[in-house]
């Protein structure tokens, strides 16, 4: 083997020799750290999703089936016809580059096939090849390129790098959303039985347990009485939880990290306190366990299936409305696509908040308001008590997630309770926030351990504002509204920006919740004192 | 021992290195990163602007390239996550060397091999900083799991021990 | 490479219609078949692509929102980036069609050595040069509407004066026609230039530019440099608007390239990405309101899809169930 000179050496390894994108490679052997597990055998079958079986994208042989082109191609023009979205999305986009520099992963990784404009052309230059005159015509010169094997693994890679996050949208001048052309190539990819196991099996999950994470009823119960009596013992606040209630005026959906994984518990504590305080009748489900939807990084019929469970579930138990906890993707999911699908929801009533008497016209069809708009009611009207000072350890600061943000416009509202709840609170650069916003590039089923390196290439944008402001401001908490931002910013911030932790905005409002008859507080939620020790103080 | 070189020669130096490091990049990413000023949108470029030049004044001053490989902890922490083996992550250092050449290539040999030396022991600290990084990221990934669901589970089981009157010592 | 191919292309295109001059017949198809033709192509190319585009259904409401959500009524929201309904819609379409609002949206931040204040400063190279160029893309387009109406309608004369208005040259040049080139040569030179753009950049891209830039200087050189006489062009102009095959007479070389090159771009239009002009208007996340919750959006082709109903999950876990004391619906 022929020595290699220091030059060499140190050459980066970005798929060189690139000069021209529409020659793919991807060595995924050498990317480990990029890519996320293919979906298992099992999880593929119990869905009845095309081709389950074993196998690997370092193999060399996909095991696609004889006719995966024709296949493809198939679901393509059918996709065509049924979306004006893919259509115009195909047809209009003419490579200004206003959305190359805006995708956190390719500010993270440098790897120019990251830029959002190429994403879409993996795509694209299938479309035309296949379904434009053009294309048919001139080929190449009108940017055409034929579905081969390589082209295919390459939209593997890819487009499960895209989090779906929408940000590139924003600055596009014919608002092409990369996230609708990421759903429909991973649609495609899935009738020939490409899928990833971090969303294959938390929708298998979903389909037959009510939730991602597989929790039976029985450990459902078990699981949200544990953290009440939990509470109970470093709080002296008793909370009865109800569940599966019949008749109750509010079903209350949540994702199930909330229950499940810190620090989403401290959160979902946190909502049940609120509901004592202000004697919501309000009952969870052990059926509609989940408001995330996995569906939505999967194909638009399955996230009507497993969306099915909510009204079916507000209907069965009678309620008049339903409360949607904090989460990005599920509320994407029941703001654009729930009615739509399994509505219309006639059975319910127009949400109307109990104690203040505001009637949520924007929630007049779907019938379901996010807990901010309710909490942010409440404080507005001054319905709850809250004592800011329990938060003074926090010095706060507000990740919007891509969801809320993209997906609906909930900018003010969680703001508004976190500036009722604490004193300290600091906003990150213009440029990250609110529709600007960065992911926490582990959405949209890429928040896996495997893809680790990925995650922490894209979380960089968000991590380097976040250390901004933890260096100007001495910012030690960063709050958000999304489960899955609960789970996948912990690591982010830990490397990025160590020393900030995240909570969700209802932990925050429950430190703050002035409750009836509670003993006094000298603990969080997360049992830390309030305020901080002065040095010296003894320890017991 | 204070390595004397001009300001204009520094400065030189300075951007060589810069030069050098970002023109490994593929040309349209060495683009962005080049001209992309906000530190928000463009935060590999900025830590490569900012963070140069205190470390070239450290070796000329003869500091401790320790603390100096620290204050290139931005820098290459980045590389610790990017698409590139150990040897470039933290070959990048070398690149300084080379730097030096061209901008001070008729200093004595002296001063020279005295700059050169500095820059390989910084190459070494270098890398401690780059194997704390992926170090870090598997402890991150071992941990996130754990961290997450297992926590509360192990929690959980013990509460239900207890409730079952099984074998939880209650205080 | 992309580049070069575009430009021999359009040369080649170019000097066809320079040959052509010669023979009479050719002048002929030139001068007038070619543009009819090409005229017709591109009408009913647009109409048929725009009414593919509205026939495709659309299944789901999915604005992209970039801007506060209308929710309660002591929030103010921003129905512009975030309509709630259709005047807002309006607006915001009108804001992007007009002044390519999600363009002008990149900004830039520095940061100020305190390291406390923070500088906003927009990057709006391209939206300013896509903006120049396509207002006097129009403006031009109306200019030349003396050659096609009789009597010039009001408008053009006026659209003409204040063109012309700095009064420069014989005859006047217009300010729009150095826009034109100006921004055009802008937005070329980035594609050439930046790296980032240059990757992403087809053969396509560049010929479009390359044509435009052809057709806007072989105008410019027909008015200022061959000096063609205008009664000419008027009446073979209105040959082919009269739907009469009139041979021009006493038009120049550059008109002929002019001509031809622009019946290229009506029928490159339609096929190309070009067609963003109208797909501006249909595209699903900008011309929606974002009122999803308030006002039920219905699909027109919703699968019949039931997901797993709770009798099915009761029956699953019915033990576990009984055994940790749910009420069940079914005994």
């Amino acid at each position: 083997m022929a020595e290699k000179s220091p030059q060499e050496l140190i050459q980066i390894d970005l798929d060189p020799p690139r000069r021209d994108w529409r020659n793919p490679s991807v060595d995924f052997e050498s990317r480990r750290g990029t890519w996320s597990y293919p979906a298992a055998a099992k999880n593929i079958e119990y869905m009845g999703y095309a081709n389950p079986r074993e196998w690997s994208p370092t193999d060399d042989d996909w095991q696609l089936p004889d006719n995966w082109q024709q296949i493809i191609h198939e679901g393509f023009k059918e996709r065509l016809a049924k979306y004006r979205s893919l259509r115009v999305f195909m047809d209009t986009c003419v490579r200004c580059g206003a959305c190359a520099d805006k995708c956190h992963f390719f500010i993270g990784s440098g790897d120019p096939k990251n830029m959002p404009v190429l994403r879409s052309e993996l795509l694209r230059s299938i479309y035309r090849n296949d379904f434009t005159l053009a294309g048919k015509l001139l080929g190449g010169f009108a940017g055409g390129r034929k579905l081969t094997k390589e082209v295919l693994k390459e939209w593997f890679y890819y487009f499960f790098q895209c989090t779906e996050c929408r940000r590139c949208s924003v600055y596009c001048p014919y608002g092409i959303d990369t996230a609708d052309v990421t759903m429909m190539a991973r649609e495609l990819m899935m009738l020939v039985g490409l899928n990833i196991n971090w969303i294959c099996e938390p929708v298998a999950n979903c389909q037959r347990t009510g939730n991602h994470l597989g929790i039976q009823p029985h450990t459902f119960k078990d699981n949200i009485e544990f953290l009440c009596e939990e509470l109970e013992d470093s709080h002296g606040i008793k909370i009865e939880p109800v569940i599966n209630k019949k008749g109750a005026e509010v079903l209350f959906i949540i994702p199930s990290a909330d229950y499940f994984a810190d620090p989403g518990t401290y959160t979902f504590v946190g909502y049940l306190m609120l509901f004592k305080q202000i004697g919501l009748d309000y009952t969870m489900s052990a059926y509609a366990s989940e408001g995330g939807n996995f569906g939505l990084f999967t194909s638009h019929d399955t996230i009507k299936k497993l969306n099915y469970k909510i009204y079916h579930e507000a209907k069965r138990l009678g309620v008049k409305w339903i409360l949607g906890g904090e989460c990005g993707h599920m509320w994407r999911v029941m703001h654009q696509y729930m009615d739509t699908m399994n509505g219309p929801a006639d059975f319910l009533e127009v949400p109307r908040s109990p104690l203040t008497g505001t009637v949520f016209e924007n929630a007049r069809a779907t019938k379901m308001v996010h807990i901010c708009e309710f909490t942010a009611d409440l404080i507005r009207n001054k319905k709850i008590k809250l004592d800011k000072s329990r938060n003074d350890k926090y010095r706060v600061t507000f990740h919007d997630s891509c969801n809320p943000a993209r997906a609906l416009g909930l900018f003010e509202e969680p703001r508004y309770i976190l500036k009722n709840v604490c004193n300290h609170f600091y906003e990150m650069p213009e440029n990250t926030i609110r529709e600007h916003t960065f992911c926490c590039a582990g959405g949209a089923g890429l928040g896996n351990d495997e893809n680790m390196e990925m995650r922490l290439r894209g979380g960089l944008p968000r991590g380097n504002a976040l250390k901004h402001v933890r260096d100007a401001h001495g910012v030690n908490l960063m709050s958000c509204i999304c489960a899955i931002d609960r789970a996948t910013l912990p690591p982010l911030a830990e490397y990025w920006s160590p020393g900030v932790e995240i909570s969700g905005v209802h932990e925050l409002v429950a430190n703050a919740l002035v409750m009836d008859g509670e003993p006094e507080r000298t603990v969080n939620l997360r049992g830390e004192p309030l305020k901080e020790e002065k040095e010296g103080t003894t320890d017991v | 021992m204070t390595l004397m070189l001009s300001k204009n020669r520094r400065d030189e130096l300075v951007s060589l290195w810069y030069d050098r490091i970002v023109g490994r990049y593929p040309a349209e990413t060495e683009r962005f990163l080049r001209e992309q000023a906000d530190p928000f949108a463009n935060p590999v470029g900025c830590a490569l602007r900012e963070d140069l030049a205190p470390v070239v004044d450290g070796l000329l001053d003869g500091r401790d390239p320790v603390d100096l490989a620290s204050g290139l902890d931005r820098v290459i922490r980045v590389r610790a996550v990017q698409d590139m083996r150990p040897s470039a992550a933290v070959g990048f250092v070398l690149e300084l060397k080379e730097a030096f050449e061209a901008v001070a290539g008729e200093e004595p040999e002296a001063v020279r091999s005295a700059f050169c030396q500095r820059v390989e022991r910084l190459l070494l600290a270098a890398f401690d900083v780059y194997s704390q990084c992926r170090e870090q990221i598997f402890a991150i990934r071992v941990n996130e799991i754990r961290n997450r669901s297992l926590k509360v589970m192990e929690r959980l089981n013990s509460w239900r021990e207890a409730r079952a009157g099984g074998p939880a010592v209650d205080a | 490479m992309s580049a070069l191919v575009s430009l021999v292309a359009v040369a080649a295109l170019a000097l066809l219609a320079v040959v052509a001059v010669a023979s009479d017949d050719l002048r002929l198809v030139f001068g007038a078949v070619i543009p009819g033709i090409a005229f017709a192509v591109f009408l009913v190319g647009i109409v048929a692509r725009v009414i593919r585009w509205a026939r495709a259904p659309v299944p789901f409401r999915i604005p992209t929102t970039a801007g506060q959500q209308r929710s309660l009524p002591w929030i103010n929201n921003s129905e512009l980036d975030n309509p709630s309904g259709t005047p807002g819609v309006l607006g915001r379409m009108l804001l992007e069609v007009l002044f390519f609002r999600s363009l002008f949206r990149n900004t830039k931040v520095e940061l100020l050595t305190d390291k406390e204040k923070v500088n906003y400063i927009g990057t709006k190279y391209l939206w300013a040069a896509a903006m120049a160029f396509h207002w006097s893309m129009l403006i031009v387009v109306l200019r030349h509407f003396r050659f096609f109406v009789e009597p010039i309608p009001r408008f053009v004369e006026i659209i003409q004066a204040v063109d012309g208005f700095f009064q420069v040259g014989v005859p006047v040049i217009y300010a729009t026609s150095a826009v034109l080139v100006a921004s055009l040569g802008y937005l070329l030179l980035r594609r050439l230039v930046d790296a980032k753009v240059k990757y992403i950049s087809l053969p396509s891209d560049y010929f479009a530019l390359y044509l435009l830039l052809g057709i806007a200087l072989s105008g410019i050189l027909m008015r200022h440099l061959e000096k063609v006489d205008i009664v000419n062009v008027k009446a073979a102009i209105a040959g082919w608007a009269s739907f009469q095959l009139v041979r021009p007479e006493g038009v120049g070389v550059m008109y002929f390239i002019h001509v031809f090159l622009v019946s290229v771009l009506l029928v490159y239009f339609p096929f190309s990405k070009l067609l963003h002009a109208p797909g501006v208007f249909l595209s699903p996340t900008r011309n929606l309101a974002n009122n999803n919750r308030a006002k039920r959006h219905v699909n027109p082709w919703n699968p019949p899809i039931i997901g797993h109903t709770y009798a099915e999950w009761e029956e699953e876990f019915h033990d576990k169930l009984v055994a940790s004391g749910y009420v069940l619906d079914k005994e």
